[in-house]
């Protein structure tokens, strides 16, 4: 769907038609859903904040003046309901209030790339994880990120380099045990 | 591994994510037939690719489940704010997919054609009157209005034999495009002029995109193509086509499709159409849209009247006659325009290319910087630039995304060194904006900011 008829759809939004808003779920969510899990580093809390982003983002559809703009904007109520959710985590760490840990011994390849994903600088984690889940298209992450392309290329190469490192380095230390 | 296999590092992690540029590819697959060491690290970063897409696509198949969740939240936010529209979990999830494709292929209409509407059974008497009356029809003036605008779009079209068109020409109001102001197309033999009135500028482009683009305009106001679209989205079940024929024959017949809200993914804004068919010519005299507004009730978007079906069309009417003298003439059909990309980045191109503009324009060699700047005449570069009399390029920064929407390619800031009664001093152009030239993608041109 171009930005076009994306237009018309956000519109259709705006004078209160759910169903099209539903268009903009399919269409959007995604992206939603990964710039948090960058952000965030963790899927559970990652659903949790692209769900309320999303359901902020159609309660104050009516507010968003350039339709065309509304992959920016949808993505900036993300970023900064993450920020605001990794804010309130830290007072609660701060207060003494322990987080659980997934218990069991047995860690498969996935739980060792979410940790390694996880341990990733946020500025390297977040481009990444876009450009995963956007079928590798760095210029798309450019946009989305309003960075330029060859930048967009370094951090994506960058993460790459040291997922690697973080990765071989927890075999290391297996190895060693 | 050594220090020059540290230098691979960075070029394998691109060749790995699918951004390594086929020149450097070719250079890195030589030093890997003869390191090992760059082999190995190489094969450990694909299998960690492999990781990784397996890891987000494991993911993605969680992705339907999360948005159903997000859609019932907001289904019952609505409901706890007394918000009475009908569930879109509901609507959006009872389809199956094989009606998206069906409907992707009706709305976007390149798939059927004329032939399929003969073959298949006519669902509605009226209905297919008006395809065979339209079916006939070779030429036709089209006015397109839009709710809260006074000028409409307007057409005049020449069809061939075969139902398809031949001749165009439109007058595109300034509220279609406020950025170039109100335009005169006219499009023939594959070529399109277009005059913009406001940058008193001509064009002639021969270009896929555009011919694409105006099949697609043809497609949503031919009428032969409606009626059929109408047709086929009921048959799958995306449209509920309702007719109402009065009993007096001045009355005219309506026909009203009310759509499905999937049809949005396919780029069908409106929710309910309206066509008004003449009793005696079977023939369409108005189409309105309309969208589904908050408590259910259809709002006016547009209106599209038809006009003087079949009165022949004078062929000067599809040639622009009517231009000034004192218009830019930019002919994009006759010659090259911009700079080929070759091997270089997206990126790389765009500073080449405002480079070797302002070189040119330094070394007084306007045709060149003519060329660079979308085939703009010579004169008029030396017009703008003579008493500018820039002196040296100072700097070019890194290529910025174009901040205009829906606007291609970058803007590359830079510094430039003019010089005016013997004192220098810096000067900042606006852009300027670098893209790739309509319909020829490896090659780049400046297309507008390269002054203050």
């Amino acid at each position: 769907m171009n930005a076009r008829l994306d237009n018309g759809v956000i519109r259709a939004c705006q004078k209160g038609n759910k169903a099209a808003f539903a268009v903009l779920v399919e269409k959007h969510y995604k992206g939603v859903f990964a710039l948090c899990l960058g952000i965030l580093g963790n899927v559970h809390d990652a659903e949790d904040a692209a769900q309320e982003a999303m359901l902020k983002g159609f309660l104050r559809i009516k507010k968003l003046k350039r339709q065309d703009q509304f992959e920016w904007w949808i993505l900036q109520i993300a970023r900064n309901h993450c920020i605001d959710f990794l804010r309130r985590k830290k007072r609660i760490k701060a207060s003494g209030v322990k987080e659980s840990r997934p218990s069991g011994s047995q860690t498969s390849d996935h739980d060792n790339l979410e940790q390694a994903i996880k341990r990733l600088p946020r500025e390297l984690r977040v481009p990444l994880t876009m450009f995963y889940f956007d079928g590798k298209n760095a210029k798309t992450i450019a946009d989305k990120l309003n960075i330029s392309h060859s930048g967009a290329c370094q951090k994506i190469r960058n993460a790459r380099k040291q997922l690697h490192e973080l990765l071989t380095e927890r075999t290391d230390d297996e190895q060693r045990l | 591994m050594n220090s020059d296999c540290e230098k691979m590092k960075d070029q394998i992690a691109d060749l790995v994510t699918g951004i390594l540029s086929e020149a450097q590819e070719q250079k890195l697959r030589q030093h890997l037939a003869e390191c090992s060491a760059c082999r190995d690290y190489t094969d450990a970063l694909q299998n960690e690719d492999a990781l990784l897409t397996e890891y987000v696509e494991k993911m993605d198949t969680d992705m339907t489940h999360r948005q159903e969740r997000l859609l019932q939240t907001i289904d019952r936010s609505c409901q706890s704010r007394g918000m009475n529209t009908p569930s879109i979990r509901r609507i959006i999830m009872e389809n199956p997919m094989t009606k998206y494709a069906a409907a992707a292929a009706i709305i976007v209409g390149v798939v059927l054609t004329l032939s399929i509407w003969d073959k298949t059974t006519p669902v509605a008497y009226a209905l297919e009157q008006t395809a065979k009356a339209s079916h006939s029809v070779r030429f036709l003036h089209i006015k397109d209005f839009k709710a809260g605008e006074d000028e409409p779009k307007e057409f005049w079209l020449e069809f061939d034999d075969q139902g398809q068109a031949k001749s165009i020409r439109a007058h595109m109001p300034a509220w279609e495009s406020p950025y170039d102001g109100a335009k005169e197309v006219v499009w023939k033999d594959g070529k399109a002029k277009i005059w913009f009135k406001k940058k008193k500028t001509l064009m002639t482009i021969k270009d896929q995109r555009f011919a694409d683009k105006m099949s697609k305009i043809i497609h949503l106001f031919d009428p032969k193509l409606a009626v059929q679209r109408f047709s086929e989205l009921e048959k799958v079940g995306l449209a509920k086509i309702e007719i109402d024929e009065p009993s007096k024959k001045t009355t005219p017949i309506t026909v009203t499709a009310t759509y499905s809200p999937e049809c949005k993914k396919f780029g069908l804004l409106a929710d309910r159409t309206v066509l008004y068919v003449d009793q005696t010519t079977k023939l369409i005299t108005n189409l309105e849209s309309y969208c589904l507004a908050e408590g259910g009730d259809y709002e006016l978007m547009g209106r599209t009247g038809f006009y003087e079906y079949d009165q022949k069309i004078d062929p000067a009417m599809f040639v622009l006659d009517n231009v000034p003298s004192d218009v830019m003439e930019i002919d994009q059909t006759t010659q090259e325009i911009g700079l080929e990309q070759g091997d270089l980045s997206d990126e790389e191109i765009a500073i080449k290319v405002v480079r070797e503009f302002y070189e040119a324009v330094i070394a007084k060699d306007y045709a060149k910087a003519g060329r660079i700047f979308g085939n703009i005449p010579a004169s008029r570069i030396e017009e703008k630039f003579k008493e500018l009399n820039i002196v040296r390029i100072i700097s070019i920064e890194e290529p910025q995304p174009h901040p205009t929407p829906g606007v291609e390619g970058f803007m590359v800031p830079c510094k430039l060194e003019i010089e005016k009664d013997g004192i220098k001093s810096v000067y900042e152009p606006y852009g300027p904006g670098v893209r790739p030239v309509s319909g020829r993608p490896n090659r780049w041109n400046i297309h507008g900011g390269v002054e203050k």
